[in-house]
């Protein structure tokens, strides 16, 4: 089990410097990177390419002949179905990326701890030590990577959409600049309380955690005392500090999310509004029509409900 | 109102379109006190559910046998109360919520649909059907995965927690390098099965989004080719996609939701095995205090395949102190452990005052003896509390307890004496200190028997040596003590010093 080989990687994995930033870490995995952010970026075009086919597919309420009918619902079923395709291609490429990159973590992680001096060891509860290898590892995995994914992609869809948009109709496209912004402004209203009710849900967890930790360790004495029933009191209050605190996050979380949703609404149909008038006049066709409303939504919901909040959860990990 | 806008838009009629865009707009705003009540209502009904199911495994947890608890590695419960905790209110109860509000918005991108042609909504729903069941049939092949994902991570939690716990032997011993290679080969292997997992659930996602897609296509295929043929406003086609967008999206969100609530069903049946109570066994005998012998007799005990006792016969005598040594794993602490009644011997008996102590109420025999052990559990409240456990004793006895146990010089360091609040569950006691509050508890509780489990291992020779006389000292107590610290001149206040070696207990003689 100790062999050669396993002792020859650690002595070079220690030529490393111990200290984690992420920067050193993908630096490390260059290659692996790439991968991951080809596959990362897969699904922005597919969901422009999606919604190009699914603009044309639309088409077939005008189509004139019975071909041009069939071909435009075979391009639906295509859009509708490939996208499938597209995310196990994506997903393929980042789970071996993330595989290593978390391993890595979790080996600096534990060198960093196994390297310190009796004495400096400690001055923290084993619970602390315990935590930084198993959940903070697993806020990388959650927070980090999927925020980082969701950015990549929320951003790539604003971008790429609004470079559809002006390319379709200029001027719209600056009107959902205008609106993204405004919109933006408001979600960082929300952003600051909601930043910090989350920080204090953290440190709500960690200090339950290491309070029911102490108390299932003194559980045995406590038994052999006679006194568990004090103790099973006090774990319930505990349990509803903690709960409290998360509530104030999941309301204010879920209102805000609900608010913004509705002036995301009230812009789409605005945009649809805008496209009818536009139609109306013989300025544009169905399928234009339904591809400006498709990628106004995309473009609105993707920075200001999503690209946003996904920001400050990587720059919380 | 929003067909009528675009319906008013696409014609051209600005008298039409002034008259609907402030009611739109007024029932848009309505929507956003709607959002604050349906959000605090999400958040209450979280709130309730987390504090029960975390408050009935705690009750739970607490009802489990000291045996079967001691015998379990108390990192499963906090994993299964913080980590497996979240994933169920993340997995289920946020799940159960999305369905419902996912069901509401389904039935109104229905009603929506309605609007434009009657069999659209039939076959909306028909599909909607489809798409659950197969979403139940992955959430299957996904639960298995969960499962194994839940198990291993555990374990390798149970893994990190022994080495922390072991991190002065480590160090001592300078196994750092073979500790670090045996972390990262299990580190490596965590990884691997999750990617393995991950790898088979990409698969499971992309068959459930393909068949999804099939659905979705032939649904717009059947509604564009009705829309074709007539009968609907170009507003209903854009209404008809709002509609549509609402079906998708919370047929999407179901399809997400019913797999994850499948899939937490294994963590459920694993919280379920941890708290079970495996050992029924009857006590029907009270116990009023030790009064002439504890006899072991013919005692033979084993951890599953272990053999730890075989054949072991000693007797403690009331008033007798006694000392236990031998080498580590030879059985000392399972001795101990019979004594507190944690488990049953496999074979023979352990008796007191002639009863089988199997037959003996625990809570009665546990008013009886006092325990103090290396591991000392300290909590948030006052050094009286620590003490006393919170049970009444006078000033006076609290005082003599803290004297025998060798606090006075901690006490008199405290601004405010027995009413200083131990903080950070006493993380800022030092080993000996700690120590000595499980010794004044030791005291404090006038118990018929004392056991000591290696009480005066974190305490310097000179202070354990005169708390250790204290204790041999008391009058009419019995103590049996477990070390393997020995002091030449305490050594002759024992009356008998057993030795325990591969599995037998033996009288030792020594000259003094």
């Amino acid at each position: 089990m100790y062999d050669g080989e396993a002792v020859r990687q650690l002595k070079k994995d220690k030529q490393n410097k111990p200290t984690i930033t992420m920067v050193d870490v993908l630096r490390k995995r260059r290659r692996g990177f790439i991968v991951y952010l080809i596959g990362a970026l897969l699904p922005i075009f597919q969901q422009l390419i999606q919604q190009m086919m699914f603009s044309y597919a639309f088409g077939i309420i005008d189509a004139a002949t019975r071909k041009e009918t069939l071909v435009r619902i075979a391009i639906l079923f295509a859009g509708l179905v490939l996208p499938s395709f597209f995310h196990y291609f994506s997903r393929r490429m980042r789970i071996g990326f993330m595989r290593d990159i978390l391993l890595d973590i979790r080996k600096l992680g534990f060198r960093r701890i196994i390297g310190l001096p009796v004495r400096v060891f400690s001055r923290q509860s084993r619970d602390v030590y315990l935590s930084n290898l198993v959940n903070d590892i697993n806020i990388i995995e959650n927070d980090f990577f999927l925020s980082f994914l969701n950015v990549l992609f929320n951003g790539g869809v604003a971008f790429f959409g609004f470079l559809i948009l002006l390319v379709v109709d200029r001027i719209f496209a600056f009107i959902v600049l205008a609106l993204t912004i405004a919109m933006g402004l408001l979600g960082r209203l929300f952003a600051g309380r909601l930043v910090k009710l989350k920080e204090r849900e953290s440190d709500a967890n960690k200090d339950f955690s290491l309070k029911m930790s102490n108390v299932f360790s003194g559980l045995e004495i406590l038994k052999l005392n006679q006194v568990e029933d004090r103790f099973q009191d006090q774990s319930n209050v505990f349990i509803a500090a903690l709960e409290r605190v998360k509530i104030r996050f999941n309301i204010f979380d879920q209102f805000q999310s609900g608010t913004m949703d509705t002036l995301g609404y009230a812009c789409t149909v605005l945009s649809f509004f805008y496209v009818g008038i536009r139609i109306a006049q013989g300025q544009l066709d169905l399928v234009d029509g339904m591809l400006i409303a498709m990628i106004t939504q995309s473009c609105l919901f993707s920075i200001v409900l999503r690209l946003a909040r996904r920001l400050m959860s990587i720059w919380r990990s | 109102m929003t067909q009528r806008l675009l319906d008013a838009s696409l014609t051209g009629q600005s008298d039409h379109i002034a008259r609907i865009v402030a009611p739109f707009f007024i029932g848009l705003a309505l929507f956003i006190p709607v959002d604050l009540l349906s959000s605090f209502l999400r958040g209450c009904y979280l709130r309730r559910a987390n504090t029960l199911m975390k408050q009935r495994y705690v009750q739970r947890v607490f009802a489990k046998n000291i045996s079967e608890f001691q015998s379990e590695n108390r990192a499963l419960y906090l994993s299964n109360i913080t980590n497996d905790m979240n994933t169920v209110e993340q997995r289920y109860f946020a799940s159960l919520y999305t369905i419902l509000a996912a069901s509401v918005t389904f039935f109104g991108g229905i009603f929506i649909l309605s609007m434009t042609k009657s069999w659209i909504p039939i076959i909306a729903s028909a599909i909607g059907v489809l798409l659950i069941f197969t979403g139940m049939r992955s959430g299957r092949s996904l639960e298995k995965g969960e499962g194994e994902r839940s198990d291993f991570l555990k374990k390798y939690t149970v893994f990190i927690r022994e080495i922390l716990s072991a991190f002065r032997i480590i160090k001592s011993h300078n196994l750092e390098d073979k500790i670090e290679i045996d972390f990262n080969r299990r580190s490596t292997d965590v990884q691997w099965r999750r990617y393995e997992l991950d790898k088979k659930e990409t698969v499971i996602q992309t068959r459930q989004n393909a068949m999804f897609g099939l659905f979705i296509a032939a649904l717009m295929t059947l509604a564009m080719l009705a829309v074709q043929r007539g009968g609907i406003t170009t507003g209903g086609i854009l209404l008809a996609i709002n509609g549509f967008g609402m079906i998708m999206g919370s047929l999407s969100q179901m399809a997400e939701a019913f797999p994850a609530i499948a899939s937490v069903r294994s963590v459920f049946l694993q919280m379920e095995e941890n708290l079970e109570n495996k050992e029924t066994s009857v006590e029907t005998e009270d116990f009023d205090g030790f009064d002439g012998e504890l006899e072991f007799d013919a005692v033979s005990f084993a951890y599953g395949d272990n053999q730890v006792l075989q054949d072991v016969d000693f007797t403690l005598r009331k008033g007798g102190k006694y000392l236990m040594i031998g080498p580590s794993g030879g059985g000392k602490s399972t001795i101990l452990r019979l004594v507190r009644k944690y488990f049953n011997p496999d074979q023979g008996a352990v008796l007191v005052d002639g009863v089988n102590l199997a037959d003996i109420r625990r809570e009665s025999y546990y008013r009886h003896i006092a325990n103090v052990e290396q591991q000392v559990f300290l909590f948030e409240d006052t050094l009286r509390n620590n003490l006393t456990l919170y049970k009444d004793y006078s000033d006076d006895e609290i005082m003599r307890a803290i004297e025998g146990a060798g606090l006075s010089d901690y006490l008199a360091r405290l601004p405010d004496g027995l009413e200083h609040v131990i903080v950070d569950n006493g993380k800022n006691l030092s080993g000996g200190e700690r120590a000595r509050v499980a010794i004044a508890r030791g005291l404090i509780a006038h118990a018929d028997l004392l056991l000591l489990d290696e009480a005066f291992a974190s305490l310097d020779e000179q202070v354990a040596r005169s708390i250790e006389k204290t204790l041999l000292s008391l009058d009419g107590v019995t103590v049996l003590a477990v070390s393997h610290v020995l002091f030449p001149d305490t050594m002759p206040l024992y009356d008998a010093i057993f030795e325990v070696k591969r599995g037998k207990v033996t009288e030792a003689r020594y000259s003094y």
